[in-house]
């Protein structure tokens, strides 16, 4: 047995056989093989025994603790730790040691870190270690300081590294801040706009769709339902063609989609078209389209607006047809409207004017009306129309305007001017409305004619007998003359006879019984009494028919061109003769002429029919008080001057007029005679004839059941404003320019 | 015994002058003379008046209302108008009120042969009341067959005065009334005319609507009164007579008048019968019976009954109504020629015409009627009777044949 030193020694002894077996501390052997100094497997453990399972190290025997001090599990770590204390600083020649035979209690050399542990503590033999010195430290940690700075070095290069790095991430992070901004006020902005965009496609009251180049339907928006009838589900990827536009018209449409497919605008891109288009009911309607074209990922896009005009349609047509029909109502007028403007440029020209005047509506509209014609009398016209300017109101054209007739004949043109404006503002726009009246003045002048004729006619029956009652006893009493004569001739016979015998000698008896005889039989008693009364009756027949046929000639005196001066005492005198027939059985007659009454300027014939109308109309009026009684009225012709006029007076003893009718008596064609008796125009030709043509007037008192006053009064100078267009009418009237 | 006239005028002078006119007519007529309607019929209150002349317009009562009263209360009364008027209406008023229609002026020798004329018919119809009834008389009744035909002819808007004219010459009645109105001056016409359908065309189509249609100058006969009359029979053999009075005429005469006249004489020559059958249906119905009974000529049973014939009746109203002396002559004496003409004339064509239309349609047994020969021979004219006999052969053929 020896000790060899150290562990390593006792392996080498055994392995280099200085030694048959050897103990070494744990973990020696596995330590030599880590280090490559022995060969593994050369050793064999004696004694082998198993430590636990997480033990590294091959156990030779059995385990104890690694520590010479150790503290049994109830001891305190307290009192373990003095004891260790008092153990390790146990001085050698303590009697403890002593007793033990021991110097003491150490440490083993190699317990390197029981070493560090003990100097950590501070305890022996590391209790008083001296003064430090810089140098000692460094010395004794140089390693530790040089690590130490270079990797001081080292983090400051880092730590710049780090904050170079760390700057450029804060910028960055501000550029990403600063880019999320922007970009979330982007989206915002895009979502505003997508709500916006939605609000205005559900909104919006035309359809709005769009479509691929193929015609695909891509967007159907709720206006779109409404209008066509599809659901938008309904429509989405389906082709336009099919859905809504009509059969007829898709070859058409497709060719034209296809061609904006290849970029061309065609007829269609901005602009609004109006087409028909299909519901889903199959029903047609008119729609009114405008298609713009965006591109997107898909390829050219269609976006269509399309609105239903159906209603606007509907109206623009009854609008058309109220036009159309107003301008047929214009056009079916059979008068001449002509509407002029500011400076009497035509603005209207209806198909009655294009027929009379000859003139089509496009040579009219547009011109001048004065340069339109020039065979008309337009100066009348314009001096009207210069009127309706100024007074603002309707002015009828004084007198018939004379013009040429597409025929080439001359007519009269009835006109009225009316102003188009308001009340208070007439514009400037007139409307000239005439009517060709030549016809019809022809036809007023024969019925004024016609009634002239007509009162003559009626008079001629009572002229005739007033001519055939004289001419008959006229008659009677020369064919009594005549047998008159012959009796005294026989009877002058006898006397001759008996002249002679006185002259030749003694009358013979038988001579004067001849006489006496012959006077018997003459009745010269009778003959001389009656034919004294037959001449005188016979000349007064003879009066009587001289002086009908002059008062006739007077009556029906043809009338002149101009007024002149008239007796009118005379003139009424003529017409109550003429009119004897018609008064003579129902009333006397009784005149009171002033014999002073001054001439009056007047146009006889038409005074006279005055009078015979005035004079009949009361002979009626008596009749029907008198009938057929016998009985007679009174019928008063008066004339006498009062200042500047003269006045007529013919009263009747007749029924008088009621009250209710006395207004209407002057209107033409009111008559209360029956059907056949009167034609209702007396009256109205007398107001015509006194007021309108002699500037005079006509008045009428009455008192029903007493009879009836007219009082006409007739200047004795007319006034010299009087319009020529009497005259003219009075033109019309005479006989002469009846046969023009 | 003098003939009583009364003149009625408002116009002194006219009754004056007529006064004087008519003084040579002292001795033969009495007249009086009233200014007016209700003077006049105070006159005719008093006495009885043959003829009454009256003007048309007067005041008061005018000559129409005056005629219609005497008419009505002095129907033997004769009417005349003079008047100068001559409005249509009042001619129209007086169509059936007057006889005949003077107008004035009237020439004196007419006035005077006009009052003349219907002075001498009183002694034509001596039974008074016959005279009455015959002097109220307007009408003449026609077939009502035919006078269906004028009314439908004139009341149809394109009436036409030939067919108008056709008409009426078929009727007796009708002629005899047509021919009343030319003859007298009642439409200022004063022309005599014998020829009915000439008639007719110169009244015009508008006259004649207002006179058939509302003055009523026809009137149609009621067959049903005279059962035993036939009026059919009477109106073909009028028609007959016409026409063969006229061919007898006419190869007797050149006269056209004369030609006309017998014509319308043969026509109208039984008048009477149409007369006394429409107003005294029952006696005439006792003539028919008689006259049946015991053989005898109508002629013969109307004089025992009305102590007078168709004849005179006839003829007094034609007479009344102003047709031509001639024609009214011929139907006085066409049983009894010998009373009238001694020469030809047409009452001479008539009254051979009738005795050989009654010898050609035996059927009518109320035509029967002998020819006086003597009469003939009288006129120197017995000769010609074969030779009318020929002629009526003819007719007859032409009347079959049609």
């Amino acid at each position: 047995m020896r000790f060899a030193g150290t562990h390593d020694k006792v392996v080498y002894a055994v392995r280099d056989g200085t030694a048959d077996a050897g103990t070494v501390r744990t973990g020696t052997l596995e330590h030599l093989e880590e280090e490559g100094r022995i060969r593994p497997g050369t050793f064999r453990v004696l004694r082998f025994s198993t430590a636990p399972a997480d033990f590294p190290l091959a156990c030779s025997t059995r385990l104890y603790p690694e520590w010479p001090l150790a503290r049994t599990r109830n001891t305190s770590v307290r009192l373990a730790r003095r004891v260790a204390l008092a153990l390790l600083d146990m001085p050698s020649d303590s009697a403890a040691a002593r007793a033990a035979h021991c110097t003491g209690w150490t440490i083993p050399a190699n317990y390197q870190s029981v070493h560090e542990c003990l100097r950590e503590l501070r305890i022996a033999p590391y209790a008083d270690p001296g003064p430090v010195s810089l140098r000692h430290l460094l010395r004794r940690y140089w390693p530790w300081v040089l690590t130490f700075g270079v990797f001081a070095l080292l983090a400051c290069g880092a730590l710049i590294h780090m904050i170079t790095l760390n700057r450029r991430l804060r910028q960055s992070r501000s550029g990403l801040v600063r880019e999320l901004g922007i970009r979330r006020q982007v989206e915002q902005e895009l979502r505003r706009s997508r709500a916006r965009h939605r609000a205005i496609t559900t909104l919006a009251q035309d359809a709005i769709v769009t479509a691929d180049a193929d015609g695909t339907i891509r967007f159907w928006n709720p206006a779109a339902e409404r209008i066509f009838g599809y659901k938008a589900a309904e429509t989405l990827g389906r082709s336009m063609f099919d859905l809504i536009v009509p059969p007829e018209y898709r070859p058409a449409k497709r060719r034209s989609m296809k061609a904006f497919a290849c970029g061309a605008s065609g007829r269609t891109l901005g602009r609004t078209l109006e087409l028909e288009a299909l519901r889903k009911d199959g029903s047609r309607f008119p729609i009114e389209i405008s298609v713009s074209a965006y591109d997107d990922e898909h390829g050219r896009q269609a976006i269509a607006l399309v609105r239903d005009v159906s209603k606007q349609v509907r109206t623009r047509e009854q609008l058309t047809k109220a036009h159309q029909m107003t301008s047929r109502l214009i056009d079916a007028i059979p008068s001449i409207l002509v509407a002029v403007d500011a400076h009497d440029r035509v603005s209207a020209w209806n198909a009655a004017a294009v027929k009379l005047l000859g003139i089509d509506a496009a040579g009219a509209v547009g011109h001048p009306l004065e340069t339109l014609k020039r065979d008309w009398d337009y100066p009348l016209l314009k001096s009207a129309i210069d009127e309706a300017r100024r007074t603002c109101r309707m002015v009828p054209v004084a007198r018939d305007v004379h013009y040429r007739r597409p025929d080439g004949d001359d007519g009269l043109l009835g006109a009225t001017i009316c102003p188009m404006g308001q009340i208070g503002d007439c514009g400037e726009n007139l409307l000239i409305v005439a009517a060709d009246v030549t016809e019809r003045r022809r036809l007023e002048t024969q019925l004024r004619q016609a009634q002239k004729l007509e009162s003559i006619g009626q008079l001629a029956a009572g002229i005739a007998h007033e001519i055939n009652t004289p001419t008959q006893f006229v008659g009677d009493n020369i064919r009594f003359l005549q047998d008159a004569f012959r009796d005294l001739a026989g009877v002058l016979a006898h006397y001759a006879r008996l002249l002679d015998a006185a002259r030749t000698g003694r009358p013979d008896a038988r001579l004067i019984t001849g006489i006496e005889q012959a006077l018997e039989e003459a009745d010269l008693d009778y003959l001389r009494e009656e034919i004294p009364k037959a001449i005188e009756q016979s000349l007064d027949g003879v009066d009587r028919v001289a002086k009908i046929v002059r008062s006739m000639k007077e009556f029906s005196h043809p009338g002149t061109r101009e007024k002149q001066l008239v007796d009118l005492n005379k003139a009424i005198e003529s017409t109550i003769t003429v009119a004897r027939n018609e008064w003579k059985y129902v009333a006397e007659m009784v005149t009171e002429f002033d014999p002073d009454l001054p001439r009056v300027p007047c146009w006889v014939s038409d005074f006279n029919e005055v009078i015979l109308n005035m004079v009949v109309n009361a002979a009626h009026a008596i009749c029907d008080v008198v009938g057929d009684s016998g009985e007679k009225g009174r019928i008063t012709v008066a004339t006498r001057p009062a200042g500047d006029h003269v006045e007529v007076r013919i009263s009747d003893t007749g029924t008088g007029i009621p009250e209710d009718i006395r207004a209407r008596i002057f209107d033409p064609f009111f008559t209360t005679k029956e059907v056949g008796k009167g034609t209702g125009q007396g009256l109205a030709v007398a107001h015509r004839v006194i007021v309108e043509q002699h500037g005079g007037t006509i008045d009428v008192e009455s008192r029903v059941g007493e009879g009836t006053t007219f009082l006409i009064r007739l200047p004795i100078s007319p006034p010299e404003t009087e319009p020529n267009a009497s005259e003219e009418e009075h033109r019309h009237e005479t006989p002469c320019s009846v046969c023009r | 015994m003098k003939r009583r006239v009364l003149f009625v005028d408002d116009d002194p002078n006219v009754l004056q002058g007529l006064r004087r006119m008519l003084r040579p007519m002292r001795h033969e007529w009495e007249m009086a003379f009233a200014d007016g309607g209700p003077a006049a019929l105070a006159l005719l209150a008093e006495t009885t008046f043959d003829v009454i002349v009256s003007d048309m317009r007067m005041p008061g009562m005018d000559g129409a209302e005056l005629l219609a009263r005497v008419k009505r209360d002095y129907p033997q009364v004769v009417r005349i108008v003079l008047s100068g008027h001559s409005e249509r209406e009042s001619i129209m008023r007086s169509v059936d009120t007057a006889h005949q229609y003077l107008a004035k002026p009237c020439d004196a020798d007419n006035l005077k042969a006009v009052i003349a004329r219907a002075c001498r018919l009183r002694d034509m119809l001596r039974t008074a009341s016959l005279r009455s009834l015959v002097t109220r008389l307007d009408t003449i009744p026609s077939l009502p067959q035919t006078y269906n035909e004028i009314v439908e002819e004139l009341e149809s808007p394109d009436a036409s005065v030939q067919s108008v004219g056709r008409i009426i010459a078929r009727d007796v009645g009708m002629t005899a009334k047509v021919l009343q109105l030319v003859n007298s001056a009642f439409f200022g016409l004063r022309c005599h005319v014998s020829d009915p359908a000439q008639a007719a065309s110169l009244l015009g189509v508008d006259t004649l609507k207002s006179l058939v249609l509302s003055v009523h100058i026809f009137s149609q006969l009621d067959c049903t009164r005279v059962p035993e009359f036939c009026i059919e029979t009477l109106w073909n053999h009028s028609v007959m007579v016409g026409a063969l009075a006229k061919r007898i005429a006419a190869d007797q005469s050149q006269s056209r008048e004369l030609c006309d006249h017998a014509l319308l004489a043969g026509l109208v020559h039984d008048a009477g019968k149409l007369v006394l059958a429409a107003n005294l249906p029952d006696q005439y119905t006792q003539a028919l019976e008689q006259a049946h009974a015991e053989h005898l000529t109508l002629e013969l049973a109307e004089r025992h009954q009305f102590d007078t014939s168709h004849a005179e009746v006839g003829a007094y109203l034609l007479g009344l109504w102003g047709l031509p002396d001639p024609i009214v002559e011929a139907v006085a004496f066409h049983h009894h020629p010998g009373l009238g003409a001694t020469a030809f004339a047409p009452l001479t064509a008539v009254h051979a015409a009738n005795a050989l239309a009654s010898r050609l349609s035996p059927c009518c047994r109320d035509c029967i009627a002998e020819p006086d020969q003597d009469y003939l021979a009288a006129i120197g004219l017995g000769s010609r009777w074969p030779r009318w006999n020929e002629l009526a052969d003819e007719l007859m053929a032409e009347g079959v044949s049609q």
